[in-house]
């Protein structure tokens, strides 16, 4: 028995899966190529174009720019609702209530059509004269339409995520904190949100990427990011398959690189957690 | 007097935890608190430096009520900023360490006199000195996670110690480590008695009591039953309850 050498176990399915994504792989190149319907060389004419590249970027700004609203207007709202302060955990409760409660199309529609409703934006408080009187228009733009649609409604979700990270935390390390005499704040930036880091990190990773695709749904107000700046192009020219594919490549490449970042923003906030 | 609490109470949901507790501590000497488990004595600690808010009674530290400014003929609960200035006095050293994770062990020591807004060098140096004091000075970069239970506590204490406080709390602080590694934390709490810092002690370790507290107190169903020195405590308490408890755990 000891002389024998070790051998390795058999494994068909390998073979056999190996065997079947290769002729389904194989199919699916042999029609990318032979389509003509593809049109790649139209791919390649529109993919650097400054039409598309231009709706990129507006594609990025309001990614980051909703990304940065919901997380500070999201942060505030995870505090009221954590907070001893009834009135400050109704308010939070009702704007969640109310921004999860209504699909983003229609609240990007009602941010388009703000003008409809308020044509003209003054705040009036009792016993006090009215303040500015402006055209809603002028100050609610198609950008500006797009970002309240995008960050308020991103602020209700991301409140909720906050949440959860910081109430992973344990209690302990509010009571060690406390009883050094560190200020509420500190406490907070120093000792919990870091921690609470671990848990958020993930999903509001998810909702960057998700956020990424979901600024196309502002092409219904007209503003041209990527998905309505291809739009743009195929009602003029009629070549919606490859300029949809155009889109579709600037979308996974951006994915690609955020999924990379929060990779690392993970390891990042892991420190201490590794023996 | 270090401590003064007279007839501290408080419940949790209906539950009397403390019945009127008095009890205080003299500068510089050490107090070691012992009872059953569920008898109040971490409640009351932690009513000390205010983590939990005594229902009634009053407690002293250095004369000043805590939680508590003397605002015309009353008592008024302090904001959190003024609460804070008066926990920096007050060192407090948990049973299950509640070291900063995420932090280093010097980070951990350096946050306190940092947000407490002392300069971060002196802060540093100081907080060298202490993990030397606690002898870790070798282990300044490691985190929590890769001490062991005792080396983390003494972590802890150097950290409540970076404060400078002029009382040191400890909540039963080795009922939490594998038995080898209670002796490496009382070793540097009999030093910090010796040094002649004001100690408040709830703890299980009677032999430690007997050696380090000056007075020993006696708690049984949220109430002090009796207090006095250890000799007298451990070996001739008058009351029946504390003849039982010591020699159950001695």
């Amino acid at each position: 028995m000891e002389e024998l050498p070790i051998l390795r176990r058999r494994r068909p399915g390998r073979w056999v899966l190996t065997l079947v994504v290769l002729l389904l792989a194989s199919a699916l190149a042999r029609s990318l190529v032979t389509n003509p319907r593809f049109g790649w060389d139209t791919v390649g004419a529109w993919l650097f174009s400054r039409t598309v590249l231009r709706g990129l970027l507006a594609t990025l700004e309001l990614t980051a720019a909703a990304m940065v609203i919901g997380l500070a207007l999201g942060v505030g709202l995870a505090l009221m609702r954590l907070s001893d302060n009834t009135v400050a955990r109704a308010v939070s409760w009702a704007y969640i209530w109310l921004f999860r409660g209504t699909p983003l199309l229609v609240q990007l529609l009602f941010w388009g059509f703000i003008s409809a409703l308020y044509p003209t934006l003054s705040l009036h408080l009792p016993f006090l004269p009215a303040i500015g009187d402006v055209p809603a228009n002028s100050v609610v733009t198609t950008f500006t339409a797009a970002l309240l649609g995008l960050g308020l409604n991103e602020a209700a979700y991301l409140a909720e995520i906050i949440r959860a990270g910081i109430a992973s935390v344990d209690d302990g390390q509010t009571e060690a904190a406390e009883a050094l005499g560190l200020s509420r704040a500190r406490t907070l930036r120093r000792i919990i949100l870091p921690q609470a880091m671990r848990v958020i990190i993930p999903p509001v990773g998810n909702e960057t990427i998700s956020m990424l695709k979901t600024t196309s749904l502002v092409s219904v107000l007209a503003y041209a990011e990527l998905l309505y700046s291809v739009q743009i192009v195929y009602a003029r020219t009629y070549q919606t398959i490859p300029l949809l594919i155009v889109a579709s490549i600037w979308y996974l490449a951006v994915t690609t690189l955020l999924n990379i970042g929060q990779h690392h923003l993970e390891r990042h906030f892991a420190k201490g957690s590794r023996r | 007097m270090m401590v003064q609490a007279t007839g501290v109470r408080k419940s949790f949901a209906g539950h009397e935890v403390l019945r009127g507790v008095d009890l205080s501590v003299p500068r510089g000497t050490v107090t070691c608190v012992i009872g059953p488990s569920g008898s109040g004595k971490s409640t009351f600690l932690r009513c000390v430096n205010h983590l939990e808010r005594p229902d009634g009674g009053r407690i002293l530290v250095d004369g000043s009520p805590i939680g508590y400014e003397v605002h015309g003929h009353g008592l008024r609960e302090l904001r959190h900023r003024d609460l804070a200035r008066q926990r920096h006095q007050i060192g407090m050293v948990f049973q299950r360490f509640h070291l900063f994770p995420h932090l280093t062990a010097l980070a951990n020591i350096v946050e306190g006199p940092v947000g407490a807004g002392r300069p971060r060098t002196e802060a540093t140096d100081e907080a060298m000195a202490l993990l030397d004091r606690v002898g870790l000075a070798d282990r300044r970069d490691a985190y929590p996670a890769q001490l062991s239970g005792g080396q983390q506590q003494r972590v802890a204490i150097a950290r409540a110690l970076a404060m400078r406080p002029k009382l040191m709390l400890f909540d039963e602080p080795t009922s939490a480590l594998d038995p080898e590694l209670v002796g490496e934390v009382l070793d540097v709490m009999r030093d910090l008695a010796a040094d002649g810092m004001t100690m408040l002690v709830v703890t299980h370790e009677l032999a430690f009591a007997r050696e380090v507290a000056d007075e020993i107190v006696f708690f049984d169903d949220g109430r002090v039953l009796e207090s006095g020195p250890p000799a007298r405590i451990l070996t001739a308490p008058d009351h029946p309850r504390t003849r039982d408890f010591v020699t159950r755990v001695l």
